[in-house]
């Protein structure tokens, strides 16, 4: 390697490492939550009391 | 190395190389398949097309997650060279990989009548603005280009054409490709995906790249430092003894390109270290049949003269050697390539 594409190796890497752990622990801590799990049918026990 | 055209110069050791790389990559085609099959059975043909698509998407993550540190690993430790030797076939495969996961992809949309939605999605320009929200197929679809165009490149045709130092300039568009599928996945199938396994196969994939390439760029400053120099300027080098037989001593004049200094008995010879091939570090080989040879691929070259053995042309520059008070020095100015300049002691 030149020693021009060495530089470039150690410019571009720490670069790179910053802006992508930013932008991964970012999408890791806004990522919506996960969705409750569906209530099962709840039976009725007793009749509605509201009249139509 | 090869004095004419020829598609791919099959070796024993290429066939190998393929053949176990094709195979690992379909045993964990299949016990992806097989355990994500057994996680969430597919209930019907669009989830069956959801696990084709992890696995070839999981498929090339880690597979450029190993490529990224082939380099590093090899400028870190000798005994990983033999998997840089041929990583070109590596790329392209994974480009090939990628290629099946983009195709599952669009089969998804296809079979949800989505295609229409996915170009409204990927021109909905005020997406662009969000983070959470960003049209995170544009990411994988930016990162497939940048393996299209490394993939079509990637023959030494393009290498010889485009010259190594624009060829290698070019390839490091992988660090780009690299960044973006972390971040397709991050903002794509991580917003969905709870379990703790996605996290930690990117995380982890992408903190092993990164710290190999920092340790291997710390490694290659301290090589940098400049070697000392006599009052008229040339670079010395140290007794003669001090150069391993059959290798090579690396010096460093103050801002120029390395230098190596190799020793074959009682010659002495000084090359450019950058290969004709791909600039490799030619000093860090070493001498196998009277030739000096490149660790990278085995480009060869003689010592006399930093010229290729016949039919090949390609030559290295050299450079003038002394013995002063006891020491080689050498003088930074490059000669002509192919110019002979060796001394004996």
């Amino acid at each position: 390697m030149t020693r021009t594409h060495r530089m470039m190796h150690r410019a571009l890497w720490p670069a790179l490492i910053i802006i992508v752990a930013v932008g991964f622990t970012l999408a890791l801590a806004l990522r919506p939550p996960a969705a409750p799990p569906e209530a099962p049918p709840v039976a009725r026990t007793q009749p509605s009391t509201s009249q139509p | 190395m090869s004095a004419g055209y020829r598609a791919v110069q099959w070796t024993r050791f290429k066939i190998v190389y393929d053949g176990v790389l094709i195979l690992a990559v379909a045993i964990y085609i299949a016990g992806f398949l097989i355990a994500d099959s057994r996680l969430e059975p597919p209930t019907d043909r669009l989830t069956g097309i959801i696990h084709y698509v992890h696995a070839f998407g999981s498929a090339t993550f880690l597979m450029l997650t190993a490529i990224l540190s082939i380099g590093p690993l090899s400028r870190l430790d000798r005994r990983f060279l033999p998997l840089l030797y041929n990583r070109r076939h590596f790329g392209v495969l994974t480009f090939f990989v990628a290629m099946t996961h983009v195709a599952f992809a669009i089969d998804w949309f296809v079979a949800m009548d989505g295609l229409p939605g996915l170009a409204i999605e990927l021109i909905n320009w005020p997406d662009y603005g969000k983070f959470i929200g960003f049209p995170f197929e544009a990411l994988g679809i930016a990162a497939f280009t940048i393996l299209l165009i490394m993939a079509a490149t990637s023959h030494d045709f393009w290498l010889s054409f485009l010259s190594p130092t624009v060829w290698k300039a070019l390839h490091l568009a992988l660090y780009l490709a690299y960044a973006l599928v972390m971040m397709h996945v991050a903002l794509g199938a991580l917003q969905t995906d709870q379990t703790l396994s996605l996290p930690l196969l990117l995380g982890g994939g992408f903190a092993t790249v990164s710290v190999l390439h920092v340790l291997a760029g710390q490694r290659e400053r301290k090589r940098d430092a400049p070697t000392p120099v006599g009052r008229d300027g040339w670079l010395i080098v140290g007794a003669p003894q001090s150069i391993p037989d059959k290798r090579a001593r690396i010096v460093v004049a103050r801002g120029g390109e390395r230098i190596a200094v190799f020793r074959d008995g009682a010659r002495i010879g000084a090359l450019s270290n950058l290969c004709t091939h791909q600039n490799g570090p030619i000093g860090e080989g070493c001498i196998i049949d009277g030739y000096v040879t490149c660790p990278w691929h085995g480009y060869q070259f003689r010592l006399a003269d930093g010229c290729a053995p016949q039919p090949f042309t390609d030559k290295l520059a050299t450079y003038r050697l002394r013995l002063r008070a006891g020491a080689v020095e050498v003088d930074p100015q490059p000669l002509p390539p192919g110019t002979a300049a060796t001394i004996e002691f």
